[in-house]
């Protein structure tokens, strides 16, 4: 029989559990021989074959075997079926026989190279190693191949003389097809070999498997409908599973599912039951595999739903009520394991369809079993020990259970023939030792994996609201396989969460667990801090619960050990005791953060007043409020933390008198105290209050343990309704709306105390532009006491405004500090600065005056330096003080806007007053720095020479006045095209009554020069007389570098007879002078036009008429008197 | 057999209004409240997800627990109503909801109401019973 090669023995299969077979798709399994694994070549042309088998490979299975190895040996072929008796509908080998044992192909592999010179020998050699390989296989149809191993490359067997021969003569040899034979050449590319070879082998195995099946498929056809139920689905199973090994997954499934077809249509009954749900369960779960492999995720779930919808009523006996909750959860967490796969191989999945639903859904399933478990198998030990004997029975029924030759029958009716009553002793016996494997199988340790799947599928798949749920049964089974520590570590993070949630019941009952949980891994700062909350108003906790976790707080507190909350809890007092040593420290208080609990004890933190001066008291109102219904009298201290923690130890309560909480009351604890004066200027603020439960003074041997409450800003202050408490709505009692209505406030400013000091500004007039003004600034202390360290900053922030003490320094600087001395009460002081603007416009002039006072606080009762400081600004308008013109004049007196070159021309500045400040203004020393091409002409002995030195010196202008001042200047070289610079007047200024010069500069005109090619003058008398000959000289200077010829004609006049030449051809060389002589003979009186000269240069080339020089360089008139009375004219 | 439990979830996730209807003679669960609250908190995640999806407001069944079945109903205002049951009675819950529905906009328009709170009207409770003997357990 092939039972005793087969099967080593297997564990006990599962209830609704799958054959390990089946897990993976089943590969087409192949048999090598003759591959030494000791030899190197051998070995990579066997790992080439097994490693990385990647998607893209042929589905194949490799196994290497001795030449000594024997398969199984098939059995006789049945021809009819009409004695057969159905005992089973699924072999438990038959699967691992045909997918692990039997080869589909057989491969040889043997070392010979073509050109090997001992061929025959080998050859000889080959041929009978292949045929004791064959002899192996024998009885089956499993193809054979003989693969030569050759170590030197060579030409493909056609090409090749020598190869074609030998090839023929081993496969004669052999007794093998030529296309059995393959040739593996080890060489770099032996994975490309191993890969063309895997596709012959799947051929192979392919046509092994197709003829499998049509063998299988003709015995089906022998089969009679009425009497042969089990072997259609058993043959349907079968034939699917050759289809899969080829690789045919449709026609697999199609197979599949009639097989599943023809069970659902078999009466289950109690005996069989189990049977028919495994098998049923197995080929669900092809059906499943396959569609998920075909990419169909629906058809799979459509698929788990009939299949669960069919048998979900198939309980079977009610003792073993439990085996079917096992099958149920089971076939889900198949399901859901087939589902992950898929996702991770690229499936997505949705919110409403993952793998999570049906974890979730095995995990209930399996708390179901464990609920029938716990009432089934209660019983059954009552009654073993009434008997007084083992809890096993003897023999055991159950001894077989690994080796059932047919899956899900059960061991002690195992393969019976269909009709054969079971023996109700034994059946009994059997239940009893089922009962009593489940009672000692930890179903938790079977929910707990089910459910933390569940929770990362819905952690992944976002159903946050699904996964806290989970994670809370999840604790729960934690806490019932007393691994509380574990529990309540779930359950005090799954309760953030719902913290933030706004269904109050939810949390109450989550809390309960939760301080099961604590109670029971005896964890102390857990449990007081979940005692605190489950206090609270909003719980619907009982009066005496509430009662006693008060009295356990307490309990706690004294080193005590507490008091079982819930009644059905065992008892934990010696881990308690052990616990509490380790985990309260009484030097070192426990801190529980109270902002992320919804607590019984609330607290508000109100600064009277969102300012307060430095020299006024802080007054501080923290509001406790208890929401128990019991006192407290066990809190010890009590603080506010600010953010400047010099205020800290002000506001700290230590009196357990005032410390008790009543219940219900609004505790109103008032704090004053004087600000620092380090902070005056910033904000002080509450950052947290703290209440430390337990006797702090406690003094005795055993140390009491401590713990420290602690408020942060956040529960405190604006965070405090969205946090804490207030969006669970509640049943709202008169004193909580008023405690909701107290005001809060978490910080205030200290600002700094009002000085009392006076200023005054004196000033006279509005500011000129770059006049260094004098500015007064007279002070004067206000304060009860004399002030000290007084000092004066003055500061702009406009442009071009600048301070200074020293006239004699420049003014610079855009900011002051003056240090003034100490001022007496009631005295004052003056502060003097110079100030200077450039700019004309208003100014803001800031002052701030820094002192110290002493002052007698009230709340200290003793003098405290305070800073104060006075701050004011003044507008300072600043005006031009003064308007300059510069002006240029011909010698003629006359303005001109182009000068020439060598002739002299005057300069005049005008300086007018413009500001109204009620003095006059005092000119002083002026001077012209003139430019380089510029020079004075005024010292030189010139007839009209002008004054060189200022005229102004001295001149005091009122508004609106002007002052001149004038300088004879010549420029020497033309430029004909720009301008040139006559340069920069400089002037020197101040106020009648004030002492400093002032500084002013103008920057004068930049006329054009021209070139002026003859320079021409006139001398006359300053003036004629009627009837009197007046000699003239006109004077002719040639100024250019060339000879000039000039046309020269004098035009006749009414006024004047003359002599001289009336028109006259000159020319004069270069640098020379002519003069010409007129006797004038004035006939008229008054001013009188002289005769017109009219010059033309150059007359024969190209005519130029000089009447504009002319115009510009000659006078033009002359003053005649009239003939006095009884004068004689001279003639 | 049949027994139901009905709540209204408004906008922030708190329940409004709670009610449990049981055939007579049913015996209750112990802390069955309790879990029929976590059912229907948990289901809130499919709620929400249906609703988007869904335009009309019954979302018939969309989640289901041990033995509950939750269906829902989404009003306009975006308030939750959830019925857990045990039974098949699709038409019932589905007129119980809409009926429902009625009498809850009628409440809101109750000047003395605040929205997204506590429901606590005697005559609503009693509308509510007398819906549920209609629709659920008649």
């Amino acid at each position: 029989m092939y039972f005793s090669l087969t099967l080593q023995p297997r564990p006990a299969m599962d209830v609704g559990s799958v054959p390990v077979e089946l897990t993976t798709r089943p590969r087409a399994n192949v048999a090598f021989c003759g591959l030494d694994l000791g030899k190197p070549e051998h070995q990579t042309v066997w790992e080439a074959f097994t490693e990385s088998r990647g998607s893209e490979r042929e589905f194949l299975r490799f196994t290497n075997y001795d030449l000594s190895h024997v398969f199984p040996q098939a059995k006789t072929k049945r021809t009819s079926y009409e004695a057969y008796v159905e005992r089973g509908i699924l072999k438990s080998n038959w699967l691992h026989k045909h997918t692990k044992l039997i080869p589909a192909v057989g491969v040889y592999f043997f070392d010979l190279d073509w050109d090997e010179g001992d061929f025959t020998t080998l050859k000889d050699q080959c041929a009978r190693e292949l045929l004791q390989f064959k002899k192996n296989l024998s009885g089956r149809d499993s193809r054979l191949c003989l693969v030569l191993v050759q170590r030197r490359a060579s030409s493909p067997v056609n090409d090749n003389k020598l190869a074609a021969e030998r090839a023929h003569d081993l496969t004669q040899a052999c007794e093998i097809p030529l296309k059995s034979l393959f040739v593996l050449q080890y060489t770099e590319h032996l994975l490309g070999f191993v890969m063309r070879l895997e596709t012959a082998i799947m051929d192979m195995a392919k046509s092994y498997y197709s003829g499998e099946y049509r063998r299988l498929s003709a015995q089906n056809q022998l089969l009679t409908k009425g009497s042969h139920q089990l072997l259609f689905i058993r043959h349907h199973f079968k034939m699917g599973t050759f289809q899969e090994l080829k690789q045919d997954l449709t026609a697999a499934g199609k197979h599949y599912k009639q097989a599943y077809t023809f069970l659902a249509e078999l009466r289950a009954t109690d005996p069989n039951l189990l049977e028919v749900k495994t098998v049923a369960g197995i080929i669900n779960y092809k059906i499943c595999q396959l569609l998920f492999e075909q990419n169909s995720p629906l058809d799979a779930i459509h698929q788990l739903r009939r299949h669960i919808e069919n048998f979900k009523t198939s309980v079977g006996p009610a003792a073993l009520a439990f085996e079917h909750y096992a099958w149920l959860s089971r076939q889900n967490s198949l399901f859901g394991d087939l589902f992950d796969l898929a996702v991770r191989r690229g499936l997505v999945p949705i919110q409403t369809q993952h793998p999570g639903f049906y974890y979730l859904s095995a995990a209930q399933h399996a708390l179901l079993r464990k609920k029938a478990a716990q009432q089934l198998c209660q019983a059954m030990t009552l009654f073993s020990r009434r008997q007084d004997a083992p809890d096993i029975p003897e023999p055991d029924p159950l001894i077989d259970a690994g080796s059932v030759p047919y899956y899900g029958q059960r061991p002690w009716r195992a393969a019976v023939a269909k009709g054969e009553a079971p023996d109700p002793q034994l059946e009994e016996i059997a239940i009893k030792a089922l009962q009593y494997h489940e009672k000692h199988t930890n179903q938790s340790n079977i929910i707990i994996p089910l459910l933390s799947g569940a929770v990362s599928q819905f952690k992944k798949y976002r159903g946050p609201r699904h996964k806290r749920r989970q994670m809370v049964l999840l604790a729960e089974e934690y806490i019932a396989n007393s691994e509380h520590d574990k529990a309540l570590s779930i359950l005090m993070h799954v309760l953030l969460d719902y913290r933030q949630e706004r269904w109050p019941s939810l949390l109450t009952e989550i809390l309960a667990t939760a301080l099961r949980a604590a109670y029971l891994a005896a964890n102390p700062v857990h449990y007081l801090t979940l005692a605190i909350e489950y206090m609270s108003a909003w719980t619907d906790c009982s009066r005496e619960l509430r009662d006693s976790l008060l009295n356990d707080v307490a309990r706690i507190l004294d080193g005590q050990i507490p008091t079982k909350p819930f009644a059905d809890l065992e008892d934990k007092s010696s881990l308690w005791t052990d616990k509490l040593q380790t985990a309260l420290k009484p030097d070192c208080p426990v801190v529980l953060d109270m902002d992320k609990l919804r607590s019984c004890i609330h607290c508000k933190a109100y600064f009277k007043s969102p300012t307060y001066s430095s020299d006024e008291t802080i007054q501080l109102l923290v509001y406790v409020r208890s929401e128990l219904n019991l006192d407290i009298n066990f809190v010890s201290n009590f603080s506010v933390h600010f953010n400047h923690n010099v205020y800290d130890s002000q506001c700290a309560v230590t009196d357990p008198r005032v410390l008790g909480l009543v219940a219900g009351r609004t505790h109103t604890f008032n704090f004053t105290f004087p600000a620092n004066q380090q902070h005056v200027g910033g904000q002080i603020k509450v950052v947290g209050v703290s209440m430390i439960l337990g006797n702090q003074n406690w003094s005795g041997t055993a140390p009491k343990p401590l713990v420290m409450l602690k408020w942060s800003a956040a529960s405190l202050g604006t965070q405090f309704f969205k946090l804490a408490w207030d969006p669970i709505p509640q049943k709202k009692t008169e004193r909580e709306s008023s405690f909701m209505e107290l005001p809060h406030r978490l910080s205030a400013t200290i600002a700094h105390r009002p000085a009392r000091m006076s200023l005054k500004w004196s000033l006279e007039g509005p500011a000129l532009c770059e006049e260094l003004l004098p500015l007064k600034i007279e002070l004067t202390n206000n304060e009860s006491g004399d002030i000290g360290n007084v000092q004066a900053t003055i500061t702009t922030t406009s442009a071009g405004t600048n301070f200074t003490l020293d006239p004699n320094l420049a003014a610079d600087r855009p900011s002051l500090t003056v240090d003034i001395p100490p001022i007496r009460s009631g005295s004052s002081q003056s502060v003097s600065v110079l100030v200077r603007s450039t700019e004309v416009g208003t100014k803001d002039v800031d002052l701030t005056i820094y002192y110290e006072t002493s002052l007698n606080v009230e709340s200290e009762g003793k003098n405290v330096l305070c800073k104060c400081h006075r701050h004011d600004v003044m507008k300072l308008s600043v005006e031009r003080a003064f308007d300059l013109g510069g002006f240029l004049l011909s010698r003629k007196v006359s303005p001109i806007s182009k000068i020439r070159a060598g002739e002299p021309f005057i300069l005049a500045v005008d300086i007018s007053s413009r500001s109204e400040c009620g003095h006059g203004l005092e000119l002083g020393e002026c001077a012209v720095e003139l430019g380089s091409n510029v020079k004075s002409i005024g010292n030189s002995n010139h007839v009209d020479s002008l004054p060189g030195s200022s005229q102004v010196l001295g001149v005091q202008l009122l508004k609106g006045e002007t002052a001149r001042d004038c300088y004879f200047l010549q420029a020497d070289n033309p430029t004909e095209t720009e301008v040139t610079s006559l340069g920069v007047f400089r002037y020197k200024w101040k106020r009648e009554t004030y002492q400093h010069w002032n500084e002013g500069r103008f920057i004068l005109p930049s006329p054009i020069v021209l070139t002026c090619p003859i320079s021409l003058n006139l001398r006359t008398p300053p003036h004629a007389r009627v009837r009197t000959p007046l000699p003239v000289q006109y004077s002719l200077l040639n100024r250019s570098d060339r000879i000039q010829e000039i046309n020269l004609q004098m035009n006749s006049s009414e006024a004047f007879m003359f002599s001289g030449s009336k028109q006259l051809s000159l020319r004069i060389p270069p640098g020379k002078k002519e003069f010409l002589q007129y006797n004038l003979y004035p006939l008229v009186a008054g001013y009188v036009a002289l005769p017109k000269l009219h010059l033309q240069l150059d007359p024969e080339t190209t005519p130029v008429d000089l009447d504009s020089i002319v115009d510009e360089m000659l006078p033009a008139y002359i003053f005649v008197m009239p003939h006095g009375k009884g004068a004689k004219s001279p003639s | 057999m049949s027994s139901y439990y009905f709540v209204i979830v408004a906008l922030q996730d708190n329940p409004i209004f709670e009610m449990e209807f049981q055939a007579k003679g049913e015996k209750r669960e112990d802390n069955g409240r309790y879990l029929n609250q976590f059912v229907a908190h948990a289901a809130l995640d499919l709620v929400d997800l249906h609703a988007q999806q869904n335009p009309s407001m019954y979302l018939k069944a969309v989640d289901k627990f041990n033995q509950w079945n939750v269906s829902a109903f989404v009003t306009a205002s975006k308030m939750r109503f959830l019925m857990l049951h045990n039974v098949k009675n699709d038409d019932g819950i589905k007129m119980f909801f809409q009926e429902m529905y009625e009498i809850y906009t009628k409440h809101a328009l109750n000047p003395f109401y605040t929205h997204n709170t506590e429901i606590k009207s005697p005559a609503f409770e009693k509308k509510a019973q007398g819906l549920a003997k209609r629709y659920l357990l008649g």
